[in-house]
């Protein structure tokens, strides 16, 4: 399924979101389609996490808005959720990602420094923290990924590229300098005077510990433990004054200040750009896998789809709404998933059925799954065979500042027509409650009109509508309805089922519950004639 | 270094958790009033008598080792007040109590506050030495005996020269010396504050170190090198500061166990001055009993209600010998509760140490004390008054342990009587099969009854007079349970009605 033939190492690897050779503008979807599929808040927590884009980096953010129309493109990203599914090369990758960075703020604050011999110490803890991060991933990528079953063409690339890194003689030089280096920085004791506003360094000669006599002289008095009162601090902000210890410390030990000169002139851009890329792309896989944890830990199956950039066949079972699902599962109530299909020549779902019913929430789910499953991401659901679209158009009701109805109508005119002129062959289309503010007759003649472009342009379709006989308006159009409670209809499913519409379904089983059906009337009146 | 005036071996903890029932022992045996004689005012004697009286001492020898130093106490009054106010002394020896509030944690406050109350207490340590030399000749109790050979070992002349050349050593006069390494960012670190060695002192140099040495000067308007100076100063003192502030905690904390311990027995002794003062009899209760005589009281009171009321109520006796159970039963305002409260109060005072108002009083030395009182009013109205009550057993179940006594008045007395009797009667039955000592005040004439069914091996019954046939005077009588109550006298006096001289008429309830 992953379609990639075990190990296959390229040489020119250099990202694990695009495979070697990847050379495509790619069309983004809205902002507000991303809103209308309450898909912005994963962009959100991915632009939050990956920070703000760095010239040199990937804007995860626009990744998360272009899909990707090519299959072997979703494969190569499936197969890096597949082995970052596993703990284990999930805690190495992460892991790395989290050395890496520090190691640039390392280097981000010796370049800040004005002090010479900080600057110096800074820029070697950075080299230390990278080459730690490095071998690391070096060490215990290989046998992580093998112990997944792990295929990522991806992931072996980048293997091999750091393989080659860390072999090399560059790399090893840092990696010894820097540790001898550290290994003197720790050994350095001193002592230092302070009286009044004049301060002495001088040679540490191991003289007795104050608090220790202190302490010995009033253990006597001791009743029971006691409060620490020691004020826990962070590392010393590095001021003038600590500048002008460390420079006489400096002073005592010349050899080793020197050293850390000479090394850090030799070393001035040390971090290897492709696996800084790594760490940065990672991010998007990590991301979106966490969005996906609390969710799977209540049991809601996600899967990696079927992807297929010729076939329009949908199938998804259990599949639901990701970001609702967050919400719901948040607050412990129950997620409702729902089956979907469109088989050979089916196009166009018609949603119908009352109100609450969980309509809007079907018609985002599809869209989701397409544009999700476009990313090379898992999506919500099991055994999904999807399309590969272009892209997911929606049109949903805006919120907008327009009083009059004309306006409205005016304004959701115009933005279909958009739609409709930006849509191709290969496009979603998801429409929820178009036509609202119409009279009724014009709703269904509009919607229908809209309808029929969408199935001569033969796009996939998803339309919510409260007019059920557009459910049969052609061959591709399937019916679907959001299902009622038939022992409660006050209580809502959420479950919509493929089924034909039938407008009045809801209205009697409602009545049912009120024992106001005519066979309930009747009974109700025959109790109360025998009790009286 | 311990005082150990009130046990022993083991600490008292002024802050020692309410042991499980406290709240509503201590609501219904209306302690408060004790307390209050007890603290006089001052409401830490207060705190150390509630809890000296909440946990019980649970043999016989702890019981005679307050006993003893309480009466060390009486005897020499004056002697315990004096070394009371040293305390005290000791305690208030950090003037200026809100200044720490303003230190921010500063390490170097801290230190600079630890230092300066520690020599003020110097001679207050000293006078303690004196007073300890003092004490021995005039106290005969183990326990006092014991603290003043602790003071003279533990504060010795070598101990007390130790004390004054860590304070002075403290003051760092000389200025700060101290072992560093240096952080991964290049800042100082791992500071250890250090004693300069002789041999490195030198002619001319106020810096007793090693050479080669460099130094520099803050300038005088580098206001961000003081300020950085000083935060510098700040983490190197943090041990030291530490180690400072908890000794001047060890020093307070002896003190304040001490001030602890003498409160609780000041405390007894103005007591005993106000209940004597009100004609209540005192003895110290044995604290086991004899075989012939068995637990007995003679002329019990209960000093709670002597304190309210400021006059000497009626004392009972009570002879239970042997038995677990006590029943009390009869008229109404009949003086039942407040016997019932006498008995709990008087095995409390006698488990705290104390004397106890009453003629003689021998009795076991139970383990925990329970109290389950009909309460007047059901606070939570969601739930019915049984439900509450059974529920408040309940909880007194989940921590009852054979040995423990419980006292019970009018438990179940919110359902009707036939309910109300059977689930007492359960609970009682299954209490003494565990060896839990019960006593019980009830109206229950159906429970009384059935209770009596055990044996007079097993139970002891007590009866309160009907008033107009002893008028009002409230000492119980023993005696069997009458099937009547007299409820309806009171409402009869009350109400100028006659309803008790006539039958109920037919279908009235209660």
């Amino acid at each position: 399924m992953l379609g990639v033939e075990g190990r296959q190492v390229t040489a020119e690897f250099r990202s694990i979101l695009f495979p070697p050779g990847f050379d495509r503008v790619i069309p983004v979807t809205t902002d507000d389609a991303l809103h209308d599929l309450a898909l912005d808040q994963i962009v959100d927590r991915l632009v939050a996490r990956a920070g703000r884009p760095d010239t040199a980096q990937v804007d995860l953010g626009s990744v998360f808005r272009s899909p990707l129309g090519v299959e072997r493109e979703v494969l190569y990203r499936q197969a890096v959720f597949v082995a970052l599914e596993s703990p284990t090369v999930r805690a190495i990758a992460a892991d790395f990602s989290e050395v890496l960075r520090t190691s640039g703020a390392y280097e981000a604050s010796a370049s800040a420094s004005h002090d010479g011999h900080q600057r110096t110490r800074l820029h070697l803890t950075a080299v230390q923290r990278y080459v730690s991060a490095v071998l690391k991933l070096a060490e215990e990528l290989p046998a992580a990924l093998h112990a997944a079953g792990a295929g990522s063409e991806a992931l072996f690339g980048l293997l091999d590229h750091v393989q080659q890194l860390t072999a090399s003689a560059d790399f090893q030089r840092l990696q010894t300098e820097s540790a001898q280096l550290e290994v003197q920085w720790r050994a350095v004791r001193y002592n230092v005077w302070i009286r009044g506003s004049r301060v002495t360094v001088a040679p540490f000669d191991d003289e007795p510990d104050l608090s220790a006599e202190v302490e010995e002289a009033f253990a006597r008095f001791r009743q029971g433990a006691t409060r620490d009162y020691r004020v826990q601090y962070r590392e010393a902000d590095f001021d003038h004054v600590q500048g002008w210890v460390l420079e006489k410390v400096a002073h005592l030990f010349p050899d080793l200040f020197a050293a850390l000169e000479s090394f850090m002139a030799e070393s001035a851009s040390f971090v290897d750009p492709t696996v800084a890329r790594f760490s940065h792309e990672l991010r998007f896989y990590l991301t979106y896998l966490d969005y996906l944890q609390p969710l799977r830990s209540v049991g809601l199956a996600t899967c990696y789809p079927v992807v297929s950039a010729m076939s329009k066949v949908l199938h998804a079972t259990a599949t639901f709404d990701l970001a609702l699902a967050r919400t719901l599962v948040a607050k412990h109530f129950p997620v409702v998933p729902n089956d979907f299909t469109l088989r050979s020549a089916e196009r166009i779902l018609v949603i119908s059925g009352p109100n609450q019913g969980g309509k809007s929430t079907a018609a985002r789910t599809i869209g989701q799954l397409h544009h999700l499953a476009a990313l090379g991401c898992p999506v919500p659901g099991s055994g999904v065979r999807i399309f590969l679209p272009d892209r997911v158009l929606t049109q949903f009701e805006r919120e907008e500042q327009l009083d009059t109805l004309e306006g409205r109508l005016g304004s959701e005119v115009d933005r279909i027509h958009g739609l409709l002129e930006a849509a191709t062959p290969r496009s979603v289309i998801i429409l929820n409650e178009i036509f609202t503010s119409t009279a009724l007759e014009d709703a269904r003649v509009l919607t229908a009109e809209v309808l029929k472009r969408v199935s001569e342009l033969d796009a996939l379709c998803v339309c919510v509508t409260f007019i059920d006989e557009l459910s049969r308006l052609n061959e591709k159009t399937v019916s679907m309805v959001s299902a009622i409670d038939p022992t409660d209809p006050a209580v809502r499913t959420f479950k919509v089922e493929r089924r034909p519409a039938d407008g009045r379904a809801y209205a009697l089983a409602l009545a049912g519950k009120h024992e106001l059906t005519f066979a309930g009337i009747v009974h109700r009146l025959e109790q109360r004639e025998a009790r009286s | 270094m311990k005082a150990h005036l009130l046990y022993r071996d083991a600490d008292f903890d002024v802050k020692s958790p309410d042991p499980p029932g406290a709240a509503d022992l201590e609501q219904d045996l209306e302690l408060g009033y004790l307390l209050d004689a007890m603290a006089d005012g001052d409401s830490f004697t207060g705190t150390v008598a509630r809890t000296a009286m909440l946990h019980p001492l649970l043999s016989p020898e702890a019981v005679r080792y307050r006993q003893e130093a309480l009466e060390d106490c009486a005897r020499n009054r004056d002697f315990v007040a004096r070394l009371y106010e040293l305390t005290e002394r000791a305690l208030d020896a950090e003037r200026g109590g809100l200044f720490f509030l303003l230190s921010n944690g500063r390490p170097e406050y801290l230190l600079r506050r630890a230092v300066g109350v520690l020599r003020n207490l110097l001679p207050i340590i000293d006078e303690l030495r004196q007073v300890a030399e003092a004490g021995s000749a005039l106290f005969r109790s183990v326990a006092f005996l014991g603290f003043f050979a602790t003071i003279r070992t533990e504060l010795d002349d070598a101990a007390f020269q130790g004390l004054r050349s860590a304070v002075r050593r403290l003051e760092l006069r000389g200025g700060l010396l101290m072992s560093a390494s240096l952080a991964p960012g290049g800042a100082v670190e791992g500071q250890v504050l250090r004693l300069p060695r002789d041999e490195n002192r030198r002619l001319l140099s106020r810096t007793a170190m090693k050479r080669p040495s460099f130094s520099f000067t803050i300038p005088d308007r580098d206001e961000a090198g003081f300020d950085a100076l000083a935060a510098l100063q700040d983490r190197s003192v943090n041990d030291v500061a530490n180690a400072a502030s908890q000794s001047l905690d060890h020093v307070r904390a002896f003190f304040a166990s001490l001030r602890a311990e003498l409160a609780f027995y000041l405390g007894c002794i103005r007591l005993g001055d106000r209940l004597s003062a009100i004609g209540v009899p005192l003895t110290m209760p044995a604290p086991e009993v004899v075989e012939a005589t068995g637990r007995r009281a003679v002329g019990l009171v209960d000093p709670c209600l002597a304190l309210r009321a400021g006059r000497l109520p009626v004392g009972n006796d009570v002879h239970p010998g042997a038995r677990r159970l006590l029943v009390v039963t009869g008229a109404n305002h009949g003086g039942k509760s407040t016997f019932l409260r006498s008995l709990g109060v008087g095995q409390l005072m006698m488990q705290a140490g104390m004397f106890v108002p009453a003629r003689e009083f021998a009795d076991l030395c139970v383990g925990a004390i329970f109290t389950h009182w009909a309460r007047e009013e059901d606070e939570e109205l969601l739930h019915g008054k049984l439900d509450e009550e059974l529920a408040r057993m309940g909880i007194i179940i989940d921590a009852i342990r054979p040995g423990d006594l419980l006292l019970s008045n009018e438990s179940f007395s919110s359902t009707n009587e036939s309910e109300g009797s059977e689930i007492a009667l359960q609970v009682v039955q299954a209490l003494l099969h565990s060896r839990v000592e019960v006593r019980l005040v009830t109206h229950l004439y159906s429970l009384a009854a059935a209770l009596q069914a055990l044996g007079t091996d097993h139970v002891a019954f007590l009866r309160a007079p009907r008033r107009t046939e002893a008028g009002h005077s409230y000492r119980l009588e023993e005696g069997p349970p009458l099937p009547t109550s007299w409820g309806i006298d009171l409402f009869d006096e009350r109400f100028g009605t006659h309803l008790g001289s006539s039958p109920p008429p037919p279908g009235a309830d209660g």
